[in-house]
């Protein structure tokens, strides 16, 4: 039984994305750990109402990182201009994963799994909350299995990276640059 | 294919690598494994929470731990059967979902059956410890299945170890993500309900 037939390339490359990921990283550590930096405090001090809206700014930091543009920080404050479509993905999704979880756990992580790049859409390009979430589930349909891959090496490398106060640090902004820059790969761009 | 569900348990335990060949050659869709085959074993675990917590008196719990245990372990056999074929091109290795559910089903086998140690007594002679860690040394010999489905499948001999480690990685990390969410959806409906 030989399967190795039709080999494939793998539109999901992880050795590749976490090396590309990391290039852009130590390119401007302070610029990427500021700005998680932030997000986490405001997050925190905002009981969570910030946080989508930050998180959309931080990936458009990572957008003009890897596009080679000067980012600071800073700039991820310019997430709170999607404060409406990114707080109402954020809402729904909340609520959407805990309603799902309380009818046994797994249509909760259905959800979370399927609209977890409705911020990328929202952010990177342009949607509004109902197409964001939409587009999001229809990648996760397509891709399911290598998204679900992605996922399960993120939450890998905070597992390990929250062991350590520094680790955690370098973990969080990793994590999201990677899922940045799959998202393109995903998508098949 | 039709095969029994005790067939399918003995082949397992005692010639895997037989089982693995006609399992492999034409896999099963994953829906019919899933009533097959995963439903009935992760009962096993379901049912032996509800019953050890019925024997102590807290109905609710049980009904709750006990579905929230075959959840657990259904999502660890979904979520690896999704991962597999992404985790193998990463290898350059083509693996077709069926085959990718099929494996799965037959190395997470044994941890399934393991889940009548959880009949026992939790404070009987510290048996939340070593009917646990028995179990997880049970569940060890799906690490030998897949394996050997790697050598069936004729994966690459210097990928196998590799694609294998990757696997207990993404297996741990599904398993890992779904306890603690368990435990947390749990609490809440716990709470919710009033129960103990």
């Amino acid at each position: 039984m030989d399967v190795n037939a039709q080999r494939a390339p793998a539109p999901l490359d992880l050795v590749s994305l976490g090396r590309d990921a990391w290039q852009l990283f130590v390119r401007q550590p302070a610029a990427h750990i500021g700005a998680f930096a932030i997000v986490l405090l405001l997050g925190t001090i905002t009981a969570g109402l910030l946080t989508p809206a930050l998180l959309a700014g931080y990936i458009r930091v990572v957008d003009r990182a890897r596009r080679d543009e000067p980012v600071h920080a800073t700039h991820v404050f310019d997430g709170l201009a999607l404060l409406a479509p990114t707080l109402l993905v954020g809402l729904i999704y909340v609520v959407a994963v805990a309603l799902g979880s309380l009818l046994i756990l797994l249509p909760g992580v259905v959800i979370a799994v399927g609209w977890c790049y409705a911020l990328w859409f929202v952010a990177l390009e342009g949607h509004q909350t109902g197409a964001a979430l939409r587009a999001a589930w229809a990648l996760a349909r397509q891709q399911t299995g290598s998204l679900l891959l992605l996922l399960v090496a993120v939450v890998a490398a905070n597992l390990v990276g929250g062991l350590f106060v520094v680790g955690a640090l370098l973990s969080g902004p990793l994590a999201l640059i990677a899922l940045t820059l799959a998202f393109d790969q995903l998508k098949g761009r | 294919m039709t095969v029994t569900l005790w067939r399918r348990i003995a082949d397992v335990l005692r010639a895997p690598t037989a089982r693995l060949q006609d399992e492999l050659a034409e896999p099963e869709s994953p829906v019919a494994l899933l009533t097959s085959v995963v439903l009935p074993l992760t009962a096993i675990r379901g049912l032996a929470v509800l019953v050890r917590s019925l024997f102590a008196g807290s109905v609710l719990a049980g009904l709750v731990l006990g579905a929230g245990n075959v959840v657990l372990q259904l999502g660890t056999w979904l979520g690896l059967g999704l991962v597999l074929p992404a985790l193998a091109r990463q290898f350059t290795v083509e693996l077709s979902d069926r085959r990718a559910f099929a494996l799965a089903t037959l190395a997470l086998t044994p941890m399934w059956l393991s889940g009548v140690l959880f009949l026992l007594p939790e404070d009987w002679f510290l048996a939340a410890l070593w009917s646990r860690i028995l179990a997880a040394a049970i569940s060890l010999y799906g690490v030998a299945i897949f394996f050997r489905g790697l050598v069936v499948l004729d994966v690459p001999r210097q990928v196998r170890p590799a694609l294998t480690a990757a696997a207990i990685g993404a297996t741990a990390v599904l398993y890992l993500v779904l306890f603690a969410a368990l435990g947390l959806t749990s609490n809440v409906i716990l709470l919710l309900s009033g129960g103990d």
